[in-house]
């Protein structure tokens, strides 16, 4: 994956955290769709392997899962100063939006419209989670890599039968992925042997 | 002078609320309602309502929302502030041990594990917010919303194949909800 850096700007990284923030609906991992269009997709900033990774370690640390994403990009693109950027162009659309509903709340309640519109984005954002999800899974089994396929058909299977929150399933991957390396370092090492 | 309280506890509220999302919800319960009695648990309706009608992440418009509540726009500016701060000096922290250890290759081997099941988590939630979302609906009793399918049907298209903007899929679906639900309901 090359990466392409040229219109990175702090101003630009600004903006499209803004952007990816003020137009994310339904909230959770719906913005790592978006995340995953702008960030890798149109940008190529980030590749698709950082961004889950990145993903992952934002589920697994406290606080809002987009904000602790794009606090990764940042720090990842422009160290300090782009954590903070993408911290705060996260964070400021929905302060802004909320103190303006807050006023209009009861009109905004009541109002059909807002409703009819909310049900009709619920299911653009289903559709597009589907997208990328789906892509991703895509890349999984071009790797061609059994046991990660493996892994993945398990982790599906756990989801889909008991729902655990997604922490028990990270600490589990973790588990799963240190005892592969150390199988990975042993065969190494049996194989130098010989 | 409510600021110092509404700072201490959103901290904790940050650093209590993990995987984001509705996992708020109780803490606020507890130390917005039960212990400080800020809100009523009946205004804890109009949080969700609210939280899920802007855009961003739900928890830190929950934040946002009960500051605003509490102590007008510097109480949400506050509230926001303190929910963002103890989440943000950790991920720093792991993002500086990422940054400097991702290149390992015991690293990556690992990762490449995670992200196998980060792939099935998403899958998952998409399954969810589909069947929330699409099956979940209907027009009248009995009738399935056909405009949320066709709305699913067009977006995934349009994102999967096309490449369109998801903001524009985003801003389209808005608009057509607006405009063609009240006709067919």
């Amino acid at each position: 994956m090359k990466y392409d850096l040229k219109k990175l700007t702090p101003l630009n990284l600004f903006l499209q955290c803004f952007t990816v923030s003020m137009f994310s609906f339904g909230g959770g991992s719906t913005i790592i769709s978006l995340q995953q269009e702008t960030f890798v997709k149109k940008l190529g900033w980030v590749d698709s392997d950082e961004m889950l990774e990145q993903f992952t370690i934002a589920q697994s640390t406290p606080g809002a899962t987009s904000v602790n994403t794009s606090i990764l990009i940042g720090y990842r693109l422009l160290g300090l100063k782009g954590a903070l950027l993408c911290a705060l162009a996260t964070a400021l659309p929905p302060l802004v939006v909320i103190i303006i509903i807050t006023f209009f709340y009861e009109k905004l309640n009541n109002n059909e419209r807002t409703a009819y519109a909310l049900r009709a984005v619920r299911a653009a954002a289903a559709a597009m989670m589907a997208s990328v999800s789906i892509s991703l899974l895509i890349d999984l089994l071009k790797k061609k890599d059994l046991f990660l396929i493996a892994v993945w058909a398990c982790a599906m299977a756990v989801m889909l039968i008991f729902d655990p929150n997604t922490i028990l399933v990270i600490a589990a991957g973790l588990i799963v992925g240190i005892l592969y390396l150390v199988f990975l370092i042993y065969r190494q090492k049996r194989g130098e042997k010989k | 002078m409510i600021y110092p309280d509404l700072l201490v506890t959103f901290m904790l509220i940050g650093v209590m609320t993990f995987g984001g999302g509705y996992s708020i919800l109780p803490l606020v319960e507890e130390l917005a309602i039960d212990q400080h009695q800020w809100l009523t648990t009946s205004e804890l309706a109009d949080i969700i309502s609210i939280s899920e009608m802007s855009p961003g992440p739900f928890s830190l418009n929950c934040s946002t929302f009960v500051g605003m509540k509490v102590a007008g726009f510097p109480g949400a500016a506050v509230a926001t502030f303190g929910f963002l701060l103890l989440p943000f000096l950790i991920v720093l922290v792991l993002a500086y041990f990422y940054n400097k250890y991702r290149g390992l290759s015991y690293v990556k081997t690992v990762f490449s594990v995670l992200n196998s099941c980060i792939i099935a988590v998403l899958l998952h939630t998409a399954i969810k917010l589909f069947s929330s979302s699409v099956p979940g609906l209907s027009l009248s009793a009995g009738k399935p919303d056909f405009l949320a399918w066709g709305i699913f049907a067009a977006s995934f298209l349009a994102m999967f194949k096309w490449k369109v903007n998801p903001l524009f899929i985003i801003f389209a679906a808005a608009v057509l909800g607006m405009i063609l639900y009240p006709v067919i309901i």
